[in-house]
């Protein structure tokens, strides 16, 4: 009487995963084996039935927030005139407001059914100044950020030469024009110090300057930021990240001519939106 | 560049068109041609589709930001499917909606199902498989991927690929076994 074979080696042989003399081996006992080939057939069944399964896909609904979640709901070389676009350009007479140095904030939109209900129920945090800049899209920051003075000043402004000296200087500048709330490191001692008493307790806060180190360390092409200020995403304090970079890294003259903003979490800097583009 | 251009080209040089240039396109092509596969994956693992959802927005997030970390060594699907297989183990931990890992498997009751819905019964007896049998299985069966190909997916010996898939497709035939039995009986027949 042979040996029964286990279940692997039975297994593997459905899936021709089995050297040339063990299939042989196997075939010839299934042939003489009743319960091994019963126990064939059953892994067999199992395949099948596994194998029939219906492939589910995405609906329709869950494509569009797959896209929005990843690159924002703009379709793909679609036109700058959208019915939202002039919604935009009305809030974005606010805009004019950053270049004079009030703090502005930037919503951005999120993507699916479920965070926009998280996005109703939170309101923005109530912050210092100006009116908020609601951004619906990646295309929205594209538009948006395109349009100011200090990204379309920086971009013409640095090569990849410039990088090497200019960079700590520049993260430094930012990061005191951003202001006294965004340049302190606060611990949860300092702010649960600094809150009310019975308030809840705020997370610690990385400075702005600690999260623009860190997108430059870990994003490897030359590059300078260019704005840094605070911002909200989808209910979220946030730092808006605005840097000038290029792929290019062995001409020193090669100018810094793309756009790359992040939104980070202002607790750990962990990239919460990224875009990019080329004005 | 135009989408109908980008079609014809292959994932890897999408992603290299998308780290070199912020070819958003580019990415959005390897997004339509790969969603619905990580979905279907996702949906197998986590068995409902606001996880399949949640897993699937994850993993290609993850591409976006960490295309510039992709090896070329190894296939775009291969790494696609690693990030597919972690970002659901990672719900899967989080949620904590699977039943721990049983020596066997609970057949749902034939009694409350009336006449046994087949599918209804794999659905269920898949999802009760530990995870790892579980993407094996599925990865394997559903998919058609080979035994390398499962074994760098997960980060595991091939030879734990065909334990896990044999240890798998075994409980469910075990399952099915069961139910076949019950329904025979159910109907009166000879089990």
């Amino acid at each position: 009487m042979s040996p029964h074979e286990d279940v692997e080696i039975l297994s593997a042989y459905l899936d021709g995963e089995v050297s040339e003399p063990e299939r042989a081996r196997v075939e010839a006992h299934l042939g003489a084996c009743r319960e091994c080939a019963g126990r064939r057939s059953a892994l067999e069944g199992a395949v099948q039935a596994v194998a029939s399964l219906p492939e589910v896909a995405p609906t329709p609904d869950e494509a569009r927030a797959i896209r929005l979640a990843v690159l924002g709901g703009a379709p793909a070389g679609a036109p700058a005139r959208r019915p939202w676009g002039a919604r935009l350009w009305a809030a974005a007479g606010a805009v004019g407001l950053l270049g004079a140095g009030i703090v502005g904030y930037a919503v951005l939109r999120s993507s699916g059914a479920r965070q926009e209900a998280g996005l109703a129920a939170r309101p923005p945090a109530a912050l210092d100044s100006a009116a908020a800049t609601e951004f619906a899209s990646d295309d929205d920051v594209r538009t948006l950020l395109s349009s100011r003075p200090d990204v379309i000043d920086g971009v013409r402004r640095y090569r990849v030469a410039d990088v090497g000296a200019g960079q700590a200087e520049a993260v430094a500048s930012l990061a005191t024009a951003a202001g006294p709330a965004s340049g302190v490191e606060k611990d949860a001692a300092q702010t649960s110090r600094a809150a009310a008493p019975g308030a809840a307790t705020t997370p610690p806060e990385r400075p702005i300057g600690a999260c623009l180190r860190q997108v430059l360390r870990e994003w490897p092409y030359p590059t300078m930021p260019i704005a840094a200020e605070p911002a909200v995403y989808v209910g979220q304090e946030a730092w808006l990240l605005v840097f000038a970079w290029t792929p290019s890294t062995s001409d020193g003259n090669a100018p810094l001519d793309r756009v790359m903003v992040r939104l980070v979490s202002r607790t750990d800097c962990s990239t919460l939106n990224h875009s990019d583009f080329k004005p | 560049m135009r989408i109908p251009d980008l079609e014809g080209r292959g994932d890897e040089e999408l992603v290299r068109s998308f780290v070199g240039e912020g070819d958003r396109d580019a990415l959005e092509v390897l997004l339509r041609r790969h969603q619905g596969r990580v979905y279907g994956l996702a949906y197998r693992m986590l068995g409902n589709r606001a996880d399949a959802l949640d897993a699937t927005q994850e993993v290609f997030v993850s591409v976006f930001r960490r295309a510039t970390s992709f090896k070329h060594e190894a296939a775009f699907t291969t790494w696609l499917f690693r990030l597919a297989v972690n970002a659901c183990n990672d719900l899967l931990r989080k949620r904590a909606r699977t039943p721990e890992p049983a020596e066997s498997i609970e057949v749902p009751s034939p009694d409350a199902l009336g006449r046994a819905d087949e599918r209804m019964v794999i659905d269920e007896a898949l999802r009760r498989l530990p995870e790892e049998q579980r993407a094996a299985v599925i990865m394997r069966d559903l998919y058609g991927l080979a035994y390398e190909q499962i074994a760098e997916i997960a980060g595991v010996p091939a030879g734990t690929v065909k334990s896990r898939i044999a240890r798998g497709r075994a409980a469910l035939a075990e399952v099915m076994r069961e139910q076949g039995r019950e329904a025979g009986r159910l109907r009166g027949q000879e089990p």
